[in-house]
């Protein structure tokens, strides 16, 4: 065997080398400081930043005008959420094997308080609406391997459906669980002015930003009854959102995120939780 | 050391028989990703928006794991200096790309939308993890076959070079894929202790399977394999799975010590069907059996026993890719830390996951992919030494 190094096949086999790290190393080369800061926060107080806060005091047991809204609005198959509560309540186990795909963009969680000064508030119940927070440092987006998740000027994480490639780490990098994947591949298309969904990508609430595009509040706050949402611009002293968080805080009523330690920066607020 | 390599000759008929087999396998493997890309992931696994990485992304990080565990080993003349491992490096240089390419298609195959491959590299996300990997994973591909090609073409100092290249880029691909766990906020992933531990891992299952590997192509292809070369592997073996040990132990002690995630080690060593998979699968047959095989002078220098501590420890490894995947999405979000949910709609029940038959058919289709592609090799390629044997006293003319 040819023990000697071939010169001719060692230039050949170097030049592969460098053409090769070469071609490899664009990404980085094209990348520079502003796309890594692209991903934190871009609140200025000039632009508007959307927010929402979540009175659960008033919010109703046996209510769910809101998630209900949101399947129609949204075209989210699943099943309405009365029927699906009657079925719980009948067969647990069965239930969740047949709504094991459903997908809440919004969900109702039922609260109890685990221990608190207050006797009268020991045993009562409050029912918290979670949907996707809109992080000011999202991390779904910060993992997102193709930029599909973003978050737009105005503060709102949105989803690329054409070009989420659904490698659902973004579901894995939600520590709020309100990030969801179209596993079944039914396409409902009830509401019309909205576009139909696609199959096989990441999703979840959007703050119905095409409505806001319209100039109108997102649908669950539309719906509620109870006047249980306030949403508005943040960064608007004069929004209903700022008013209601101002005149809480002279109350001496705590206003807050879920979760605010892992350093997300939630922009639903919660107040009675 | 000069070492002959020759191709297998490849015309018997379990030769053939066994090539079938697996394109069977792959054929059915790829009929169940079309049907679950085209009916949709629900169908056909155990996955929910919950778990949503489920059987294929273990499969994609135990090959990760195997892939760099062997490709260290195919190092091991040219940068660690034991020349007398040298009969293996092609071959275990070989597995290594392979199984990264089998790490990417386990991977790819799972993604909703296999159709848009492209995009990780038209948008490329510089703050991901997973597109970080995708630039490590490609190029690793690429150095693995310069390697390649300058063992073929017995290139000496560029199979140096490369080695070097291979083996630092080996722990970046590692300590990456640890990333993609360790780095997100949820409790039982969120760990700087993750990209290390993985290497280790990696590199324990990397040998145990070359073990099996070696034995099991030299003895089908009756050349001769000097029984000392396993049993030096075997030294290393042990060595690892102590390493890999010692990881899991100080990882555990930390969440278990520390208030803020002691409901999550909990959940995680005594909370279901994974905390058997923990004890029984990583612990017990992953470590302690085949520390003690290996450990015993009795049996630790029988070829057979050494065959059956390796097959415990790939089978070790399997499982703690599995925990590290499954519970860590499994285990709950504690979202409202003093309040006590007591109902949910739908949405907190679901999070369990079993693995799903056509997963595993999937799995076995791109297990299959990579044999017919390594037998293939052997085939084509002079891979394989005739015979892998210890010199005795090697003098200066042998090496």
């Amino acid at each position: 065997m040819n023990d000697k190094i071939n010169r001719r096949n060692f230039l050949k086999i170097t030049g592969l080398i460098t053409a090769g790290t070469a071609i490899s190393s664009i990404p980085f080369i094209s990348m520079s400081a502003s796309d890594i800061l692209k991903q934190t926060s871009n609140k200025s107080v000039n632009t508007t930043w959307w927010g929402m806060l979540i009175d659960v005091r008033d919010c109703e047991a046996e209510c769910y005008d809101c998630i209900d809204a949101c399947r129609t609005e949204n075209n989210v198959y699943g099943s309405f959420s009365k029927e699906k509560n009657l079925d719980f309540k009948k067969d647990l186990t069965k239930s969740l094997e047949k709504y094991k795909h459903d997908i809440d963009w919004i969900r109702k969680v039922t609260l109890k308080r685990k221990y608190s000064k207050d006797k009268t508030q020991f045993s009562k119940e409050v029912y918290a609406p979670v949907l996707c927070n809109h992080c000011e440092t999202p991390s779904c987006a910060l993992v997102c391997p193709v930029e599909a998740t973003y978050q737009r000027k105005d503060g709102i994480v949105i989803v690329d459906k054409h070009r989420c490639i659904g490698c659902r780490y973004c579901l894995i990098a939600c520590p709020y669980d309100a990030r969801f994947f179209n596993m079944m591949g039914k396409e409902e298309w009830t509401n019309k002015s909205y576009p139909k969904r696609i199959h096989g990508v990441a999703e979840s609430c959007h703050f119905c930003y095409h409505r806001l595009d319209e100039g109108k509040l997102p649908k669950c706050v539309e719906v509620c009854k109870k006047k249980v949402f306030t949403f508005g611009n943040l960064n608007d002293s004069k929004s209903s959102i700022s008013i209601k968080i101002n005149e809480l805080s002279e109350n001496k009523i705590m206003v807050k995120g879920i979760r605010e330690d892992l350093g997300t920066g939630p922009k639903v607020y919660y107040v009675g939780i | 050391m000069r070492v002959n390599y020759t191709a297998i000759e490849g015309k018997s008929k379990g030769f053939f028989i066994l090539l079938f087999v697996l394109v069977v396998l792959a054929i059915i493997g790829l009929i169940y990703t079309y049907l679950m890309y085209d009916e949709g992931l629900g169908h056909y696994t155990g996955m929910s928006s919950r778990v949503p990485w489920a059987f294929s992304i273990v499969m994609a990080v135990y090959y990760i794991g195997l892939s760099a565990g062997s490709l260290v080993l195919s190092a091991l003349s040219a940068v660690f200096g034991k020349k007398e491992y040298k009969p293996f490096s092609r071959m275990a240089a070989y597995l290594a790309v392979l199984l990264i390419i089998g790490a990417l298609l386990s991977i790819m195959l799972d993604w909703g939308r296999p159709d848009r491959f492209i995009n990780p590299f038209i948008y490329f996300n510089p703050a991901s993890m997973f597109s970080i990997n995708a630039f490590f994973y490609s190029s690793y591909i690429l150095i693995g076959v310069i390697y390649l090609i300058a063992m073929f073409t017995n290139n000496e100092k560029l199979v140096k070079i490369m080695a070097y290249i291979a083996v630092i880029w080996a722990i970046g691909v590692h300590s990456g894929t640890g990333a993609i766990f360790g780095f997100v906020p949820r409790e039982l992933f969120q760990s700087a202790l993750l990209p290390p531990s993985f290497i280790a891992a990696a590199v324990s299952s990397g040998t145990a399977m070359m073990i099996l590997v070696l034995l099991i192509t030299f003895k089908a292809t009756k050349r001769e394999l000097d029984n000392r070369l396993i049993k030096g592997l075997s030294r290393l073996l042990m060595v690892f799975i102590f390493v890999v040990l010692y990881f899991i132990i100080v990882e555990n002690t930390y969440r278990a010590y520390v208030p803020e995630s002691r409901h999550a080690a909990i959940y995680f060593l005594f909370g279901g069907f994974h905390s058997i998979v923990f004890w029984l699968g990583l612990i017990f047959i992953g470590s302690i059996i085949p520390a003690i095989i290996l450990l015993i002078p009795k049996f630790r220098d029988s070829i057979t026993a050494i065959s059956i501590a390796s097959i415990f420890v790939v089978l070790g490894v399997l499982c703690e890719r599995y925990i590290i995947v499954i519970p860590g999405q499994t285990a709950k979000a504690d979202l409202f830390p003093n309040m006590e949910v007591t109902s949910n709609t739908v949405v907190d029940h679901v999070a369990s996951y079993s693995i799903s038959f056509p997963e595993v058919l999937q799995a076995l289709g791109i297990a299959a992919i990579l044999a017919f592609a390594f037998v293939l090799g052997l085939r084509i390629l002079n891979m394989l030494p005739s015979k892998a044997k210890l010199h005795d006293d090697p003098t200066e003319e042998k090496l």
